[in-house]
């Protein structure tokens, strides 16, 4: 059965024909764009005229998320910009730690049992002063049971003395970089880095697992997908064990997932043999809404963290070099393995060293298997200069910039860790496409918010939470962020050919707006509101789900 | 001060390449009654021999001698806890540590779990690479941390030294190198890798026994009585004195038995209720062989055995 859908405006990025105002459907698929007459020529059809004064894109690529986000929001919320639940409520952001506080006390009064465990996500004190939370606050919400915050970065957690007496730190003498202590020589509370975090993260609900999402979890991150126009989104760090991938793809072949879910095997704890082996296996279990088959490799840690790996002069507070999370030689033997095997590879990067190091290896990599087409990815690559980018484009990779990284901590880059000059290049998207390196933008849900509309705006407008522009000259138009968030980022998963424009025997993936993104005002492009979507021919409206 | 049922993690540190699995496997091949458990970050790289495993599940590999191998995944302090609480407890962890790893953060983790300690750093370098990647791009910084970190270096592929005047100047001259041991095959014995096991120590300190090998020495020395342990394991530390390991018991001037025990810069005493007889065993390599300073700088803590 073919169905026409009639819009106020379809942009279909399809240069081609790049706005139509009728669109018809069959089998989930596109079968073609245009005005009524020209559709009708199919046969016989069904008019639908529930969206004729909506504006339809394609249904946005998100090209790198992690579904943790999903589970997360089961947590108490204490960051401190709005943001919007699975379920459509709005949680005000925190002001201050007052404000947290008074949250998770709240939140205790729910609780159950008297041991049960208190968590929280997303703080964030760049935005409160620096002021930490402290153990002694924690305990004034509770002594008994458990509790802890994740902080944004996911890197931070501050926990209350419960939770460090179960993970059997509450005791003096610890000398740990991650562990600070108090007058009284017991930990402040506050543990950085997963391994000060992990043994108490378990007893506050932070398992090692973290990034892996459970089944409830994948559910709410579907609705997040509809609220924010999402039909395509990648889970960028899973561990994809036998029962998550058998979980996966369970819940993502309900009828009613909204969402096709990339997944890739995060490349850890294994040799990249086996891991090649492994992804070759799974590639042959993906589904229509399951995506199986790609690597995510992690070169460095992170800025604000300093463990990203920084090229002279380094951090700009002076503090010493980031940490290598993989070696040089894994991986190139990864790069090479995969490209043999026709596997693809992205590759977190954040300090300009380890962009550097992912390029060498690759160019290495590629004079042994020549590979045409192979996409692999820089993910986040935030302070790449123009040189590297010129590489990238010799290379033959894409990239993926963190564009909402710069609206979140950008006042921080500048000051702190990297300091005016390279702060104003980073996350350089209009180099990216000066260069003509394929390019995608991304939010890094959970840690920013999931929403390709809103990250558009931080690529277009680089303004940062201050409401400072950093870095003027490396804004891109409306035009080309809206290319980001669609076929760009399709484009990195080698699904070009499936999604992120409206043409001929793509699937019928929608989002699906209440307002024109190439009319509004620039400042304007993150509040357009999002009505649901379409995936695979089937419609979700958020406001049902 | 660690109590005595902790049990003493080693940790193996190098770069790709360097020899870590291999020297892993020896001393599996050496256990000999001794029950060690490997923890290693990744199954991948074939990480034991296949003739040692007797079996093997997702978590675990069962080997010849009591001894096990666990991967460690992102929850090392986890898996070393499981470890600790297994029936059959294991003598010794040897952990070994990623290529990339920073060997002085893995230790401050372990720091933070009562059920182990930090026994000593091994890194382990390869004789032929090293030169080159103390100056090359990327991983210059990090193999030097690792060697910074380690109480005992060992020198490995020795065998593959290319120029050997050349090389041995360099390294005797790379001051943090000097006192690195030269092995290869990561060929090593036991108690210079792994210290000496406590009833060895026994049997070595009562019957007096010296013992010489092509590289080492070892002698036993006799403490006076009542002297500050602190004092002395520290003594043993002393950098010109080349003493790889030390480990034996004294008797406190509190009256009170303790071991106490050496390896590199690194000391520790621990109060032992047990009867034991003062006595330690010193091993120091050939290269640097003095006892004459050695006698001189531990006089006012004992006597070397003639």
């Amino acid at each position: 059965m073919i169905t026409i859908y009639s819009a106020k405006k379809i942009i279909t990025m399809n240069p081609a024909r790049p706005f139509a105002s009728h669109l018809a459907v069959k089998d989930g698929k596109i079968l073609g764009t245009g005005g009524l007459v020209e559709l009708e020529k199919w046969g016989d059809y069904k008019l639908d005229n529930s969206f004729k004064d909506k504006v339809i894109m394609p249904g946005f690529v998100e090209g790198h998320a992690h579904t943790m986000e999903g589970t997360l929001w089961r947590y108490v919320y204490c960051g401190y910009f709005d943001r919007t639940d699975p379920d459509g409520k709005i949680w005000s952001g925190a002001k201050t730690i007052e404000e947290v506080l008074d949250r998770l006390k709240a939140a205790d009064k729910n609780l159950a049992g008297p041991d049960d465990a208190l968590s929280g996500w997303q703080l964030d004190p760049i935005y409160m002063d620096n002021k930490r939370v402290s153990r002694a606050d924690l305990d004034r919400v509770s002594k008994t049971r458990p509790i802890g915050i994740l902080h944004a970065s996911g890197h931070i957690m501050n926990v209350n003395s419960r939770a460090l007496e179960l993970g059997g730190l509450m005791k003096t003498g610890i000398n740990h970089p991650g562990i600070p202590l108090d007058e009284d020589g017991y930990p402040t509370g506050e543990l950085y880095g997963p391994d000060a975090m992990t043994p108490v993260g378990v007893h506050v609900g932070f398992n090692r697992s973290l990034t892996d999402s459970d089944e409830a979890g994948l559910v709410s991150f579907g609705k997040l997908c509809v609220r924010t126009g999402v039909t395509t989104v990648t889970d960028l760090a899973a561990r994809l064990t036998e029962d998550g991938v058998e979980a996966m793809i369970k819940i993502t072949n309900k009828q009613n997932y909204p969402a096709c879910v990339v997944a890739l095997k995060v490349f850890l704890g294994a040799s990249a043999k086996e891991t090649v082996e492994f992804v070759q296996g799974l590639k042959k279990k993906s589904t229509d809404r399951l995506r199986l088959g790609r690597i995510k490799a992690v070169a460095d840690g992170s800025i604000q963290g300093f463990s990203a790996r920084m090229r002279w002069p380094g951090y700009h507070n002076g503090a010493p070099n980031g940490l290598w999370y993989t070696a040089p030689d894994q991986l190139s033997d990864l790069y090479k393995l995969s490209l043999e095997a026709g596997i693809q590879v992205h590759t977190h990067t954040n300090g300009d060293e380890a962009t550097e190091m992912a390029l060498d290896m690759l160019e290495g990599a590629l004079k042994e298997h020549a590979s045409p087409d192979h996409r692999f990815t820089l993910q986040h690559c935030q302070l790449a200069d123009a040189a590297q980018f010129r590489r990238m484009k010799k290379l033959d990779m894409c990239v993926n910039l963190f564009a909402n990284h710069h609206y979140y901590w950008g006042d921080e880059h500048y000051r702190l860790t990297v300091g005016p000059d390279r702060a104003s290049r980073m996350n350089a998207c209009r180099t990216a496409l000066k260069t003509k390196v394929p390019m995608a933008i991304h939010s890094d849900a959970p840690v920013t918010p999931l929403g390709p509309l809103f990250t558009a705006w931080c690529a277009v407008n680089r303004r940062t939470a201050s409401g400072r522009i950093q870095g003027e000259e490396e804004t891109i138009t409306i035009e080309d962020a809206m290319y980001a968030i669609t076929l760009g980022a399709a484009y990195t998963l080698h699904m070009d050919d499936e999604v992120g424009s409206l043409e001929t025997g793509k699937r019928a993936d929608l989002a699906i707006l209440e307002e024109d993104p190439f009319l509004v005002d620039p400042d304007e492009l993150k509040n357009i509101k999002v009505w649901g979507t379409m995936q695979q021919g089937r419609i979700f409206d958020a406001k049902l789900l | 001060m660690t109590t005595l049922d902790a049990i003493p993690v080693t940790i193996v540190s190098g770069y790709l390449g360097a020899g870590k699995t291999t020297l892993v496997n020896n001393a599996l091949r050496k256990a000999n009654g001794l029950k060690l458990a490997i923890l290693v970050n990744e199954f991948g790289n074939l990480a034991i021999d296949e003739d040692l495993i007797i079996a093997q599940d997702d978590n675990m590999i069962s080997l010849a001698g009591g001894c096990i191998c666990c991967s460690y995944g992102n929850d090392m302090l986890l898996s070393l806890k499981e470890l600790a609480a297994l029936d059959s407890k294991p003598d010794q962890i040897i952990l070994e540590a990623s290529g990339v790893a920073i060997p002085s953060a893995i230790e401050s983790s372990v720091s933070l779990i009562d059920e182990c300690y930090t026994e000593s750093i091994v890194s382990i370098i390869d004789c032929e690479q090293i030169q080159e990647q103390l100056n090359a791009k990327y991983i210059a910084d990090t193999v030097l941390s690792q060697i910074e970190s380690a109480d005992l270096i060992l020198a490995n592929k020795a065998d593959l030294i290319k120029n050997d005047t050349e090389f041995y100047n360099w390294k005797e001259n790379h001051n943090i190198l000097n006192k690195a041991i030269t092995v290869s095959h990561s060929d090593i014995d036991l108690d210079i890798f792994l210290g000496i096991t406590r009833q060895d120590l026994e049997l070595r300190t009562r019957q007096v026994e010296e013992g010489h090998t092509d590289k080492f020495w070892s002698k036993v020395f006799t403490p006076h009585t009542s002297i500050d342990p602190i004092k002395l394991s520290q003594a043993l530390t002393l950098k010109y004195l080349f003493l790889v390991r030390a480990k034996g018991h004294v008797l406190g001037s509190d009256q009170k038995i303790y071991e106490v025990q050496s390896v590199g810069h690194r000391s520790y005493v621990r109060s032992t209720q047990k009867d034991k007889t003062p006595g330690l065993v010193l091993i120091g390599t050939k290269e640097h062989m003095n006892f004459d300073l050695l006698s001189q700088s531990l006089k006012e803590f004992g006597s070397l055995s003639a």
